[in-house]
């Protein structure tokens, strides 16, 4: 009995190495090549050690780029449409899981439907609009239509569902409104929910690339992922400093994700079980 | 004198009041651009520019090349496109002929600039009806790079300027024999640009017409050139097509596998930055045929049409324009300035490659095949001739289906 | 008098709910108008014309439509299309599953293994796209190079017509394991531990009470994740970008209807014509998604 468990789980155990290392190829490319000089980083078949270790690929990141200046804005904007989702997928999540209103089941739908389309489309719109309201280049442009979000919506409308309606019911009938029944009784309980959209959403605003790029002009303006998409060259780019910079960038979302993994976990536990 | 004094002191306080109006007036004027390593000289131009022109501040607007015409085809259709941008070849057309450009014809001559100057080939990329729409900004060429350390172990001589594609192919097949996995030649099939725009008019054959009606791909003379390319590839002198896409012409260069290299005068900067590479390479200009056209493209200046401030965009593009500005930067040695004259500074910004090859290939050049819809056609040459350089179609067939698809899509442009 | 206080307080709120629905509703439902809604509706209205440059739109009725279904690159698009989601759909999930039944046992350094099959989710994408073309290229991959230690031949597989595809849903499913896995690993999470305890009781092993107590009960988790990968998946467009050249043989083997959209809308300027690409899509995401909904009854524990 003993030996046959063992060699499941050696099997497992073998599966889940095979998996992890290919999952951490990129990060282990990303690294070794930013380390190379340009010319070693363009050497067919590539070396995967560097002959000569470039650590001053990184200084020279910092020196090309206004790092703290694009970092902030980043930070900004994805704390700005992190927040603003939580606050408006929450209230419309309640209200589409627990109120009555004429026409809940097809706004819904409308909403879904938003998702079932090229994003590519909302592009050019998207910026006429912007445009309009005379905000173009500036950082509220680079939060408005991410503030909104039929995904983010649909999630929590979910997890709303399979909180215990006696809960409700006891708030309903001591007068409460939906709004102090959904701040004081329905968010308390959401704490899982609101941590995975917030880390769904962090991840969505950190790498968002081609929005950041159209709406902005003004370097002041960029963020970390504008600012590293523009080291790229017509036909020439330092792919090594291009990764230095990537790596960086990439830091604080794992670090994140690090920290509120476990709570992740946790959180989306009631997505599925009511389905 | 005491009144003088008061009289003074009012007369400085009124002119310092209507200074700080003034200050708010400043005029600013917006710079589109794609390239991060041309963007600090420009910014060093920008400054000059501002210091010679107080109350004028240009503003730089730096976007990846991939997402650029994205944008400004946005801002365009918002109606708040930049000052002054950048404008390539396949694009320029698109914008002309919805009256996006301004036309700069009567600006030219009143600034007494001699279009001479300029290289023709890129001067004329960006008329249209007769009207100068943009001021050439710099220009491409391509050539020929060549390893001699290669060339050595082959025991063959290096190449010249005065090279035939006979020379080319006779070498090219000696190293592929000789030297093992080592390639003679190659062109990098994936970039028109670098390859074939250029064997079409050596053979004295044409992409485009003049007109801009018709596809030259009917052209006895086009149809050898893309057959003389494919031989290459069939008598191993050039690596299969798969191999190019999968490992770029010119990285296989820089790793020794292939001992010639048609590439554009980008290239310069990164090679003579790879150390193990600069001391063992050489340029020369192409091989002939029947010439050794280079098909030339070049950046334009253009004026976007909702610019609320035309004079101030012209003096920028007129100061960009002037021999001192050109020098400037033809001294980083980033790109091939568009002033004849100042393109010897930008072979000598090389200290240790000799890439001269490049501006004397300038000497016979022809202009970069564009027209309204050039992406859609450029499809078509892409699809067909991917199918000639894997085997897949004869030169013959797939040039016959280019010309009649493109000539369908040039029927179709608006005019 | 309780019962009725607590009638009247009821029916209060549930007519004041329809004011305080539309309240809570009203600033994603105005956002999402304004930035989505709008221009989902417009492009509809574009797929039935022919758009300037830079705007104006001139009505054609159908003809986009008629077009496209002469189109063969249009069809074999879509085909790929079909064959991405047939193939990355149902092997992307179970894997997603496997690795989350996995890494929900006693297996040690569970929340390292949980960070590092997360983490191509977050890699920037050009990377992994270099690291997997260089895996697969023909002269130097890694693919190849182990192949010929069995004497056998590779390809280059992105860039050959008949397996680029297939190449490229490898690194499809690669990418969003992560994803799944974590979703579902919180659905695993959330079934009771008693059904387990009760099963070890009755004498069933392991492998029955996988499946019989966690896959039935992690059904609803996996609706959820089949549903949105399958919308995703339909929509696949940056991988294919990132892996396969547009100078490619094989790009037309592997193009997905969305990159055909993208080619159209940007490269060619034929907007009204990608707008009617997209249309169709839409209706095909729909339609299938629809048919997901109606089939849950029958496997999806509730």
């Amino acid at each position: 009995m003993k030996k046959n468990i063992s060699f499941g789980r050696i099997l497992i155990y073998i599966l889940l190495l095979f998996g992890a290392f290919m999952s951490l190829l990129p990060f282990a490319w990303m690294l070794t090549t930013s380390l190379k000089t340009m010319a070693e980083s363009t050497q067919i078949p590539p070396t995967i050690i560097p002959n000569k270790v470039m650590w001053s690929n990184y200084v020279e990141v910092f020196k090309l780029l206004p790092f703290e200046k694009y970092f902030m804005n980043t930070l900004i904007s994805t704390v700005i449409i992190v927040v603003g989702q939580l606050l408006f997928c929450s209230t419309a999540g309640y209200a589409f899981a627990r109120l009555k209103f004429w026409g809940k089941s097809k706004i819904f739908v409308v909403f879904l439907t938003i998702l079932m389309v090229p994003g590519q489309i909302y592009l050019i719109p998207q910026y006429l609009i912007i445009q309009k309201l005379g905000l173009l280049n500036s950082i509220p442009a680079l939060v408005l239509p991410g503030l909104f979000s039929a995904f983010g919506t649909f999630l929590l409308k979910q997890f709303f569902e399979a909180v215990p309606k006696e809960l409700e019911e006891a708030a309903i009938i001591d007068g409460c409104n939906p709004v102090q029944i959904y701040w004081n009784v329905m968010m308390p309980l959401m704490k899982p929910a609101l941590i995975t959209l917030t880390i769904l959403t962090a991840l969505y605003g950190w790498n968002s690339l081609m929005w950041p790029l159209i709406i902005n002009t003004s370097s002041d303006k960029m963020t970390l992922s504008a600012g590293i998409a523009s080291l790229a060259g017509q036909r020439t780019t330092n792919v090594p400093i291009m990764m230095a910079g990537s790596l960086i960038a990439m830091l604080p979302m794992v670090a994140f994700f690090m920290a509120f993994q476990k709570k992740f976990i946790e959180g989306i536990a009631a997505t599925g079980s009511k389905g | 004198m005491k009144k003088l004094w008061l009289l003074l002191l009012l007369l400085v306080g009124v002119l310092t009041g209507c200074g700080g109006a003034k200050e708010d007036e400043n005029i600013t004027i917006k710079y589109a651009l794609w390239d991060s390593t041309q963007a600090p000289i420009y910014r060093e131009l920008a400054d000059e520019f501002e210091k010679q022109n107080p109350g004028i501040k240009v503003e730089i607007e730096l976007t990846p090349f991939q997402q650029y015409w994205t944008k400004l085809e946005a801002a365009t259709t918002g109606g708040q496109m930049p000052d002054v941008i950048w404008m390539s070849a396949a694009n320029f057309e698109k914008y002309a002929i919805n009256g996006m450009l301004l036309p700069l014809n009567e600006n030219i001559e009143s600034a007494g600039i001699d279009m001479a100057n300029y290289v023709e080939g890129t001067t004329k990329l960006y008329q249209m009806d007769g009207k100068q729409y943009g001021m050439p900004k710099d220009v491409d060429s391509i050539a020929m790079w060549y390893n001699k350390e290669l060339f050595d172990k082959a025991g063959l001589e290096y190449p010249t300027n005065d090279w035939t594609w006979k020379d080319m192919k006779d070498a090219a097949t000696k190293i592929q024999a000789t030297l093992d996995g080592v390639y003679g030649v190659v062109l990098p099939l994936n970039d028109s640009q670098s390859s074939y725009y250029n064997v079409i008019p050596q053979n004295d054959g044409f992409v485009i017409s003049e007109d801009k009606k018709k596809s030259g791909y009917g052209d006895p003379n086009t149809i050898e050139a893309i057959a003389m390319i494919k031989d290459l590839i069939d008598s191993k002198a050039s690596p299969s097509y798969t191999t190019v896409v999968e490992n770029k012409a010119n990285e296989m260069f820089q790793s020794g596998q292939v001992a010639m290299l048609y590439d554009g005068a980008w290239r310069g900067v990164e090679f003579s930055q790879n150390e193990k590479l600069n001391k063992k390479v050489g340029v020369v200009t192409m091989p002939k045929i029947k010439n050794k056209k280079t098909v030339v493209h070049g950046l334009g200046l253009v004026i976007g049409k909702t610019t609320k401030h035309p004079e101030e965009a012209w003096k920028f593009i007129e100061f960009l324009s002037t021999k001192e500005a050109h020098e400037k930067v033809a001294k980083s040695g980033i790109v091939i300035p568009a002033y004849i004259e100042a393109q010897p500074l930008w072979a000598e910004a090389y200290t240790n490659i000799d890439v001269s090859a490049y501006v004397e290939a300038l000497k016979e050049n022809t202009p970069y095949p564009a027209s309204l819809d050039t992406s859609k056609w450029a499809q078509v040459e892409v699809d067909e001739l991917t199918k000639v350089w894997t085997g897949h179609s004869t030169p013959e067939e797939a040039c016959k289906k280019i010309e009649t698809e493109m000539d369908a899509i040039l029927a179709k442009e608006k005019k | 008098m309780e019962k009725l206080k607590k009638i009247n307080k009821k029916s209060l709120f549930n007519n004041n709910s329809s004011f305080w629905g539309y309240l809570m509703i009203a600033p994603v439902t105005i956002g999402l108008l304004i930035f989505y809604v709008i221009p989902f509706f417009q492009n509809f209205y574009f797929s039935f014309t022919e758009i300037g440059t830079f705007g104006g739109a001139t009505w054609i009725g159908l003809e986009n439509y008629k077009k496209l279904m002469k189109d063969e690159q249009f069809f074999k698009a879509t085909w790929n299309t079909f064959k991405y989601v047939v193939i990355a759909v149902p092997v992307g999930v179970s894997v997603s599953t496997l690795l989350a039944v996995l890494l929900n046992t006693d297996v040690k350094f569970k929340g390292a293994f949980r960070t590092i099959y997360f983490i191509p989710v977050i890699a920037m994408a050009s990377a992994s796209g270099a690291v997997w073309r260089w895996m697969y290229n023909k002269d130097f991959g890694i693919l190849n190079y182990i192949l010929s230690f069995f004497g056998l031949e590779g390809v280059a597989w992105l860039n050959t017509p008949e397996t680029s595809l297939y190449a490229v849903v490898i690194v499809m499913i690669w990418m969003k394991v992560g994803y799944n896995m974590v979703i579902l690993l919180a659905g695993l999470q959330g079934i009771p531990k008693s059904l387990y305890e009760a099963a070890e009781i009755d004498g069933a092993g392991k492998v029955k009470q996988f499946f019989s107590i966690t896959l039935p009960m992690l059904t609803p988790t996996l609706f959820f994740v089949s549903v949105m990968t399958l919308i995703s998946t339909f929509q696949v467009f940056d991988i294919i970008f990132m892996m396969v050249d547009k100078f490619s043989i094989a790009i037309n083997d592997s193009m997905s209807l969305v990159y055909l959209f993208y080619r159209y809308a940007f490269e060619f300027n034929e907007k009204g014509y990608a707008a009617a690409m997209a249309v169709v899509l839409f209706f095909i995401i729909i339609a299938v998604t629809v048919v997901q909904f109606r089939i849950k009854k029958r496997w999806v524990h509730e």
